[in-house]
């Protein structure tokens, strides 16, 4: 196992030609995500900063993307994994939507696909740097869960990652309840959000 | 069909715009013994003919589960179908790894029918001669598709292929509107009907016919062997007074047959069909 430490440029993973093509640290971050079941549905909110390091460096970074008719992704960690994570992604939507039957895949089936993808990924030491975050509607059935950068995942009532899983998932635990309406999902999620950005260095102000 | 000067290859075409290679491979599954598949808006009943080398041999395995939501039956060369059942398990337990989810019936379907293209289209393949009868349960209901050798495939509501399969076709003609509402029992009496049709006087026996289901709540499996010779034994009573008009012949055949029948049968699954081989 070797160990290179050369510099990555940003936003982008080097070609097989090069000799680390290992991921050894994440450089344009996102921090939190968090997200929740309520009586329609799912809501999950994230902040649009990217961090460099500690500085605060982009403003505008969409860190939510639907993924075909019934899923949500949000993701924390580096950024440029997440959009290759959406490349992927894209692909399989893509080849869903060629078959042209009745069928689609769903938030379960989408969740499913990105543990083995981040799954195999870090067995072959090269990990997709992401906690993610899917949530979704199929059918009237509600769905959320994630996937941590190691392949962990798991299905619950209220996510969060990074700092979130901290500050936010005990609001939630205690002021989570079924059937949630959309305002009341919405004034919650507001509430862990300004948690977050009093107290994590990485938050900014907006919101997607 | 005769021999002629285009049928060699699988790759040349005759004048006419046939492939006759394919179509020889069509009649492999006319000459197979009997298999029908029916279905109602939340089940589907595989029914089979077993056909035994001799009175000392098993019978050939027709019924194949892929997935709990998904099954087949065979008709024509079993060792293909066989080959295209474990092609099919494999396909289904991959999807349900990676998706968690059961692999859509019309999506398998697809797939085993680009896998038949291929070999018409290659010099060095011949056709499957196998038709598949595929079963399965969806997100959007019961279906029940038929492959052929050619790759093509179609969605039926009932179906039968292989010899003296005509006799099963007409009746369930006859009766496939009522098959979306029916029960699933009364499903599985039309398919054991279905079966008798193309044993055409013969006794129907349970040793002789295989039975599966597949329906909502209710994984793919293979009815056995006693549950089987009950329904038998309950219809074969009503049978004569059901159709005495269609089948004057058959009824006063299976009559004499009934009662033979049911006393062999009492004992349990000796008979003389075939050798019981754990079946």
């Amino acid at each position: 196992m070797q160990f290179m430490a050369s510099k990555q440029p940003e936003n982008s993973l080097l070609g097989p030609e090069s000799d680390s093509q290992r991921t050894l640290y994440p450089y344009v971050t996102g921090t939190s995500v968090v997200a929740l079941k309520y009586k329609d549905g799912i809501l999950m909110a994230a902040d649009m900063g990217g961090s460099y390091g500690s500085t605060l460096r982009y403003k505008s970074v969409e860190r939510m993307k639907p993924i075909g008719k019934h899923s949500l992704l949000g993701a924390s960690g580096e950024i440029s994994d997440f959009q290759e994570i959406l490349r992927y992604l894209d692909e399989l939507i893509l080849y869903d939507n060629m078959w042209d039957d009745g069928n689609s895949l769903g938030p379960k089936e989408v969740h499913n696909y990105l543990t083995r993808v981040m799954y195999n990924r870090r067995n072959k030491f090269n990990p997709l740097w992401n906690s993610l975050v899917l949530g979704g509607v199929k059918n009237g059935q509600k769905y959320l869960g994630t996937v941590s950068m190691i392949g962990v995942n798991f299905e619950d009532n209220h996510v969060a990652t990074g700092f979130g899983n901290h500050l936010a998932r005990p609001i939630l635990r205690q002021e989570w309840h079924e059937n949630l309406s959309f305002e009341d999902g919405v004034r919650l999620l507001e509430k862990c959000m300004r948690v977050l950005l009093y107290r994590d260095r990485s938050a900014v102000n907006k919101l997607q | 069909m005769f021999r002629n000067q285009y049928d060699t290859d699988v790759t040349t075409w005759s004048p006419a715009g046939r492939l006759f290679q394919v179509e020889y491979a069509m009649e492999a599954v006319k000459q197979g013994s009997a298999a029908i598949g029916l279905r109602s808006k939340t089940h589907v009943v595989l029914g089979c003919v077993n056909k035994a080398n001799s009175e000392l041999s098993s019978h050939q395995k027709k019924i194949f589960k892929v997935d709990d939501h998904i099954g087949v039956a065979i008709a024509g060369l079993t060792a293909d179908g066989r080959v295209l059942s474990r092609y099919m398990r494999n396909e289904c337990i991959n999807y349900s790894f990676t998706y968690e989810s059961p692999l859509p019936v019309g999506r398998l379907v697809v797939q085993l029918a680009d896998k038949a293209q291929v070999c018409t289209q290659r010099s060095w393949k011949r056709p499957y001669g196998v038709g598949l009868l595929v079963a399965g349960l969806d997100e959007s209901g019961a279906h029940l598709y038929y492959n052929c050798p050619s790759g093509n495939y179609f969605e039926y509501q009932a179906f039968a292929i292989g010899s003296r399969s005509q006799a099963a076709k007409t009746y369930l003609e006859r009766r496939f509107e009522n098959f979306t509402d029916s029960s699933r029992d009364d499903l599985v009496k039309d398919a054991i009907t279905a079966i008798r049709e193309t044993l055409q006087g013969e006794t129907l026996k349970s040793s002789i016919c295989t039975i599966a289901v597949v329906g909502v709540g209710e994984p793919f499996h293979v009815l056995d062997q006693g549950t089987v010779q009950q329904i038998i034994d309950t219809f074969e009573i009503a049978a004569e007074q059901e159709d005495p008009a269609t089948e004057p012949d058959a009824a006063t055949g299976q009559e004499a047959a009934t009662e033979q029948g049911t006393a062999a049968d009492q004992g349990g699954s000796t008979d003389e069909g075939a050798a019981p081989m754990d079946i």
